[in-house]
């Protein structure tokens, strides 16, 4: 009967695609956030909401543990696209809504299968435990990890919670193994390669920053729930690394600066959440502002866009970036090394007390980038 | 309509409504078994059943919230009433909320009512 392929070919029209991303595929995610917004796709939120798991870079054993198992959770018809480079996103995208509207394919290599379950216990699992609450209690306690593939969530950060109801008591971050050179941070490259000595200029410097600011900002409005300026920003973040002239993007950056730093509901919302000291900051590439011994998130929302505002003026300059990287200004030199588990050891204890959306919130504003990790930290969970 | 054929019309709508469901799913279905999953947990694998209660939070307001819809019971009959009654019947009811409201005060100081 027809009617099913009536129905597969409407839904492979505009196929909804859950992002994997491993640590190192920043700008193969970037490509493919790129033209799932040209073809106007949606984003999945969840494998049971999915069509298409796009797998960008090349995920390390952990990594492609967890891919498995949330494609065993894809419901018909679902297809997958591979995207290691930027260049493969148009054609992996295409091949993938092509399989969409064929039925669905398989993975290579077979399905995670059903786990043989124990007739007594579904799924061969047990009722959670009881452990100790705030007030004295002892509650059912469920493991929560917010891992590895999770839409709007840092690459390579896997936070193993443990939750009681909805109220975090007790977390653990961990960072999961990358699989292709974790050296090849893709954010800080102009640097290294003007340290090398190639001839980069201070735009593409420029360009690089306001582009790595919108995307921590704008994963951390998705976070918060202000799709619309989410989607303006990353639009923003496309064309200033696609080369648009400064002089039609510098009056767009600043409306967007402005409807971000004007918003009331934002800052009620996250202020007070996620108080970080100096050395915590620091840890993350932060500063506190002047006058002030911690950071929230209001804080370092409000420290992204001002990074934004003084670099929207470098966006068309030519001059070599070798003049500009042992000044104190916004196009110095970033840190070398990402993160340390100190740093993240940090994180996990800002997080616990709080309750689910409060830490979303906090870890989305905070954004590490494992990436320039060069030391693989921790050992990846699965 | 005699009463029988109103129901046998109305179950048999019923069944026809569902029944279409399952015929029309039945047609246009991918897969012929529904799919077996696990709950979504970011790719990592699940340790425990789900099931569990809420966080103690909820229990504390859902109770404040018992208390006075108790307390609105008594409201309403009070409420047509009160007009005739005149000036004593309101001192009255407000004393009762008065010391509703001190035990909720208590319970807030005492942290019952903490958020988080």
């Amino acid at each position: 009967m027809d009617l099913t392929g009536v129905l597969l070919r409407a839904a492979a029209a505009r196929p909804r695609v859950l992002l994997a991303v491993p640590p190192g595929a920043t700008g193969a995610r970037l490509a493919v956030e790129r033209e799932l917004r040209r073809r106007s796709w949606p984003v999945a939120a969840s494998p049971a909401d999915a069509d298409v798991l796009a797998v960008c870079g090349a995920p390390g054993p952990a990594m492609t543990a967890a891919v498995r198992r949330v494609w065993g959770q894809l419901p018909a018809p679902r297809a997958w696209a591979r995207v290691p480079t930027t260049s493969d996103a148009a054609s992996a995208l295409d091949r993938a809504q092509h399989g969409v509207s064929e039925g669905g394919s398989a993975l290579p290599g077979g399905d995670e299968g059903a786990d043989d379950n124990d007739s007594d216990l579904p799924g061969g699992l047990g009722m959670a435990e009881r452990a100790p609450d705030r007030d004295g209690l002892a509650l059912d306690q469920l493991h929560l990890p917010l891992g590895p593939v999770l839409p709007d969530w840092p690459a390579g950060l896997l936070l193993r919670l443990r939750v009681q109801g909805d109220v975090v008591q007790h977390a653990e971050a961990e960072h999961l193994d990358g699989g292709a050179a974790a050296a090849a941070a893709y954010w800080d490259r102009p640097w290294w390669r003007a340290a090398e000595g190639a001839p980069v200029s201070t735009a593409e410097a420029a360009r690089r920053l306001v582009a790595r600011q919108l995307d921590s900002l704008c994963r951390l409005l998705a976070v918060a729930g202000w799709d619309g300026a989410a989607t303006t920003g990353r639009r923003l973040r496309d064309e200033t690394l696609a080369g648009a002239a400064g002089s039609h993007l510098a009056p767009r950056l600043w409306r967007f600066h402005r409807r971000v730093a004007g918003s009331r509901l934002l800052r009620w919302m996250t202020r007070g959440l996620g108080r970080l000291d100096s050395a915590g900051a620091a840890g993350f590439g932060f500063s506190p502002p002047p006058g002030q011994a911690d950071s929230d998130v209001v804080d370092r929302t409000r420290w992204w866009l001002e990074r934004i505002s003084l670099a929207v003026g470098l966006l068309d300059d030519e001059r070599p970036l070798a003049d500009r990287m042992d000044s104190a200004d916004v196009l110095a030199r970033p840190p070398q090394g990402g993160p340390a588990g100190t740093a993240l050891a940090r994180l996990a204890r800002l997080v616990e007390g709080t309750e689910l959306a409060a830490t979303r919130l906090v870890v989305a504003s905070v954004d590490p980038d494992l990436d320039r990790s060069t030391v693989d930290v921790g050992v990846g969970g699965g | 309509m005699p009463g029988y054929l109103a129901l046998g019309l109305l179950a048999a709508l019923v069944l026809a409504g569902a029944g279409t469901g399952y015929v029309v799913s039945a047609l246009v279905r991918c897969a012929r078994e529904p799919l077996v999953a696990g709950p979504y947990l970011s790719g990592m694998p699940a340790q425990e059943h789900a099931v569990s209660r809420f966080h103690v939070r909820w229990y504390a307001v859902t109770l404040v919230f018992l208390a006075f819809d108790m307390e609105m019971i008594f409201m309403y009959p009070w409420a047509v009433v009160v007009a005739s009654l005149g000036t004593s019947a309101v001192v009255e009811m407000f004393v009762f909320l008065a010391i509703l409201l001190l035990g909720v005060g208590y319970a807030g100081r005492e942290g019952a009512l903490r958020w988080t």
